[in-house]
């Protein structure tokens, strides 16, 4: 590595501090205590240095970027208490893989369009964070929505490889760890749905109690 | 009715100030367009059927001159660095065509505009550019004595391809950018440098390959390699890319960096240097540099670069001579001149990368600060709770401010008594030494 310039290293170091810093805030909000939320946090970060769990044709998993997300997703899902929660989680899950694959059909291949595009990497944070505001202001199902999402989206990939091009081509679900478009689709999008809905929340004049 | 007019209110402030800070900060206040325009934009805008059809993006300068034409889509304030060093910027679209002014001729440094504030606030804070040590003054170095470093190679985009050699602007699985990657890579190595060409496959060819492309560049990045490219090609007319380069016609390459991602400072400078070593190397063959929306893992590392060898429309075998006249570059650039084994590159980077790094860093935390801080006032509503809630912190820092260098006084005082002491003992030790 290029490391004679320690100014670089000190940045690539200071970037992943302030990273791990948002995704502990946001695991703590995830009905989980600090002490879990860090646990969780290291654990996807030691497991994503493991080696993937091949599946099947070409496609593998990832235990730090997809299999702990998972977990701690279907977590969420299984302990909401209502009913209308863990809906408006699967509708999230839904409709963020059929938009984030859409736009990656629809829009043009190289990232840039329609004024404020995105890079594809940060798409499905953004989609999962506002169907998930809008159903029913949920930062669990911005969470479940987001990752989820973007595994489904990987999977539907594959299954096109496998059908049209008829490739085993390979896919790693939950790919680059804790760096991986899951873990930052999941954690975006609940970063995303707190800020935009604190903001909209506070301009409203605060919740009504 | 009325709370909800002030929160439209509020809205239309927020993007107003957030447009003045801009104008401020960049100095360029996007155009605002009518939303018949909007709509009229095309979305699939480099389609197979696009590319096939010939309609691309072109850059035009304030005197309607062409710059670029390209597949990528261009917006509003992108930039690019010709091959001439001078940048321009986007003011406005219309159709596909993008129209550029000039901004100022780039030095070896990337220096941002000079009216911006924070700029100024950071040269108040020695933090500004400053001109980089002239190559000359590295060619006293010492060699290092180690072995040529390690470079990645792989390829987002697998289907890319060249429809005069390969006959089609896609191949599925490999197309002809494979091939164009594979001469570079034994370019490389036949200076012995070493590289690892990851082939894998990102498919299927739409947006989320670069999603899917992160595993690789991470692969690659364990491995710890010097720097990463990802070689594209471009969607463009056959004379776009075509220079005589030493009596022969190739294509150029174009370098593109991603403004959406965290690394952008450092990548845009390394992007200037390696085209600077180019320049010197194999005058024009660097079309340019290319600023606009999008990351390209970019994030990962700031030494993941995007090229662009040529477009579908010239032949794989004159993009294969360009590469290849491409690796003498970036081989001086890492590794210095053949056979000399010298160790650091010649570029600003080493002069500019600790400073560049520090501005990152500082906007990093400058931006983390501003959201912890939104947080708790978002959550407390009230300017009040957030000076609760910061008070004991705020306290000490005014004390220790009222104070100003007094504060240091007891710290003066033990180290004037400690010198004292220790000049006493010397005294002591030189008196008995001198008696024995």
């Amino acid at each position: 590595m290029y490391t004679s310039n320690v100014g670089i290293l000190i940045l690539i170091v200071v970037t992943a501090l302030v990273y791990f810093g948002f995704l502990h805030r946001v695991l703590d909000r995830m009905r989980l205590n600090k002490v879990e939320a860090l646990v969780i946090l290291l654990s996807m970060l030691a497991a994503g240095f493991l080696p993937n769990i091949p599946l099947l044709l070409g496609l593998s998993i990832n235990i730090g970027g997809a299999i702990i997300p998972m977990v701690v997703a279907i977590y969420l899902i299984v302990s909401a208490d209502e009913a209308a929660e863990k809906r408006r989680a699967l509708i999230t899950t839904g409709a963020v893989a059929v938009l984030v694959y859409l736009t990656d059909k629809i829009l043009p291949v190289e990232p840039g369009a329609l004024g404020f595009d995105l890079d594809p990497l940060f798409v499905p944070a953004a989609l999962a964070a506002v169907i998930a505001y809008i159903l029913g202001r949920s930062r669990r199902a911005a969470f479940v929505g987001g990752v989820f999402g973007v595994i489904l989206t990987d999977i539907i990939a594959w299954v096109e490889n496998l059908i049209i091009y008829q490739l085993h081509v390979p896919i790693v679900l939950g790919s680059t760890g804790i760096f991986g478009a899951a873990v930052i689709g999941g954690m975006g999008a609940v970063l995303l749905a707190e800020l935009v809905g604190e903001i909209l929340e506070r301009l409203q004049g605060g919740p009504k109690v | 009715m009325k709370r909800r007019s002030l929160v439209l209110l509020l809205l239309v402030a927020m993007v107003l100030a957030g447009l003045l800070v801009q104008r401020m900060t960049v100095g360029a206040l996007p155009a605002i367009r009518p939303l018949s325009e909007f709509l009229a934009w095309p979305m699939e805008d480099i389609s197979k059927e696009d590319v096939l059809a010939a309609r691309y993006w072109t850059m035009v300068d304030e005197n309607g001159r062409e710059l670029l034409i390209t597949g990528r889509r261009i917006h509003v304030g992108d930039e690019f660095i010709t091959g001439d060093n001078r940048l321009y910027r986007v003011f406005r679209i219309s159709e596909r065509t993008a129209y550029s002014r000039f901004v100022r001729e780039v030095g070896a440094v990337f220096s941002e505009q000079r009216e911006s504030i924070l700029v100024t606030w950071l040269d108040r804070l020695g933090l500004g550019d400053y001109p980089a040590q002239p190559a000359a003054e590295n060619e006293g170095m010492e060699p290092a004595a180690a072995p040529r470093g390690l470079i990645g190679i792989y390829h987002t985009h697998n289907a890319e391809s060249y429809i005069p050699s390969d006959g089609d602007a896609f191949v599925v699985p490999k197309g002809g950018i494979h091939k164009v990657g594979r001469v570079f890579v034994e370019n490389l190595e036949e200076k012995g440098i070493r590289v690892v060409f990851d082939e894998t496959l990102h498919l299927p060819h739409d947006r989320g390959a670069y999603r899917r492309s992160r595993a690789t560049t991470e692969r690659l990045l364990a491995k710890g390699p010097d720097v990463v490219f990802d070689v594209h090609r471009d969607a463009a007319p056959r004379h776009v890319y075509a220079a005589q380069i030493d009596g022969d016609w190739v294509t150029q390459v174009k370098f593109v960096v991603g403004r959406q991602n965290p690394n952008m400072h450092l990548t845009r400078q390394f992007a200037l240097d390696l085209k600077r070593i180019s320049d010197k190397v194999h005058p024009n063959l660097v079309k340019g540099i290319f600023m606009g929306r999008g990351n390209f893992n970019q994030d990962l590392t700031p030494l993941n670069l995007l090229l662009e060898v040529g477009a579908h429309t010239n032949s794989r075998e004159a993009a294969k001579d360009g590469i290849a006249l491409f690796a003498d570059a970036v081989a001086l650039y890492f590794y210095g001149p053949e056979g000399e084994l010298l160790a650091p590159a010649p570029g600003a980077l080493e002069e500019t990368g600790n400073r560049l790094a520090l501005r990152s860093i500082l906007f990093l935390l400058g931006g983390t600060a501003a959201i912890v801080i939104g947080f708790i006032l978002l959550n407390t509503g009230r300017f009040g709770s957030l000076q609760t809630a910061l008070g004991p912190w705020l306290g000490k820092v005014r004390n220790r401010l009222e104070q100003g260098d007094r504060s240091l006084a007891p710290w003066q005082e033990k180290i004037r008594n400690g010198s004292l002491s220790m000049k006493d003992k010397l005294l002591q030790l030189s008196s008995r030494v001198r008696r024995k």
